[in-house]
């Protein structure tokens, strides 16, 4: 069974390093999708021992996963395991996103299954909840944190499920691997909020959230 | 008997405007056919308007309205709306492609620097 993590990096220079360091253990090979980096990210994830995949310009942390599950794909692995490079994923729960990805095709990391979804702001947990709620009804699925980037993919699924959009490319992908019916499968991570670095999560973001997220899910539901 | 105004000029130009730029973007190739399609529908209007004062006036009549500014402000939200739906489109499909450029660039870099060392 091989197994690459895939790391998108935007501006996380003070961080990816010691990801690498602890998520290299756990899998064959580590790659950090630079997305246009200022910061000198790439330096530090190649002093790291990761193969490195540089975006020309920032594209978003949809675009540079989807960098990253090609990269699987088109190098013959079984399995992705996706991580955060700002340090909330902890790479010590890795081996049991894996253990439970032997008979699942999609494994994700969820913050509800414990208390560390409570450090996080009301509105953030309220418009996670909510279109975690839409993706369960329109999938017919149970999940509980259907945004969390900490998860472990089949590739044989990633290739029928590659998201199409740089935005809210986890709800696509979870609504989208739900209505083709693949098993999907929940692990209790502690995800603490980011005490480094700047938040990817802005106001623009918070704003046009709700918008982004319709967009998603209509296009996943009336056009698939 | 109409007459003709500084506003039939302006249509004039505009229409012969749009009807030029359409034709160099796809002779210089960096339009596709579909371009100049709309360039020719709305320079082509434009023009109408610009030889035919009276054209809003069939156009109200045409449409039941009362007044021809009322067909005007139809007319002027339709070709509006056209123009914008097909641009945000446009704007949409350069995105995707440049994202996929992107995505491709990384890629061969990543796989030309493994095959240096």
């Amino acid at each position: 069974m091989r197994t690459v993590a895939v790391i998108p990096a935007y501006n996380e220079a003070d961080t990816v390093g010691s990801v690498i360091d602890g998520t290299a253990g756990h899998v064959d090979e580590v790659v950090v999708v630079d997305d246009g980096s200022t910061d000198g990210t790439p330096a530090v994830a190649r002093d790291h021992g990761a193969t490195v995949v540089e975006h020309t310009f920032n594209t978003g942390v949809g675009g540079a996963v989807r960098t990253g599950y090609r990269y699987a794909i088109e190098h013959g692995y079984d399995f992705v395991v996706q991580v955060d490079a700002d340090g909330q994923h902890g790479p010590g729960q890795i081996p049991d996103l894996l253990a439970a990805a032997e008979d699942c095709d999609m494994v994700v990391g969820s913050r509800y299954r414990n208390e560390s979804i409570e450090e996080y702001p009301f509105v953030r947990r309220a418009g996670i909840r909510f279109f975690t709620g839409v993706v369960n009804a329109l999938g017919g699925v149970d999940v509980t944190d259907v945004t969390s980037g900490f998860r472990v993919y089949r590739v044989s699924m990633l290739r029928n499920i590659l998201h199409k959009r740089d935005a809210h490319w986890a709800v696509e992908q979870t609504l989208d691997a739900a209505r083709q019916g693949y098993r999907i499968r929940e692990v209790s991570v502690e995800m603490p909020t980011r005490d480094t670095g700047e938040s990817q999560f802005d106001l623009g973001t918070f704003l046009l959230y709700p918008l982004r997220m319709t967009d998603v899910v209509l296009r996943v539901v009336l056009f698939r | 008997m109409a007459e003709y105004t500084a506003v039939n000029l302006v249509a004039g130009v505009v229409g012969m405007g749009f009807l030029g730029t359409g034709y160099v973007l796809v002779r210089r190739e960096r339009e596709a056919l579909g371009l100049f399609a709309l360039s020719v529908v709305v320079g082509a209007g434009l023009l109408f308007v610009a030889v035919t004062p009276d054209s809003f006036d069939y156009i109200a009549t045409f449409l039941g309205l009362e007044f021809k500014t009322h067909a005007i402000l139809v007319v002027a939200n339709l070709v509006l709306f056209a123009l914008v739906t097909y641009l945000l489109y446009r704007i949409g499909r350069l995105y995707d492609r440049l994202s996929r450029l992107n995505e491709e660039v990384g890629l061969l870099k990543a796989e030309f620097e493994d095959g240096e060392e």
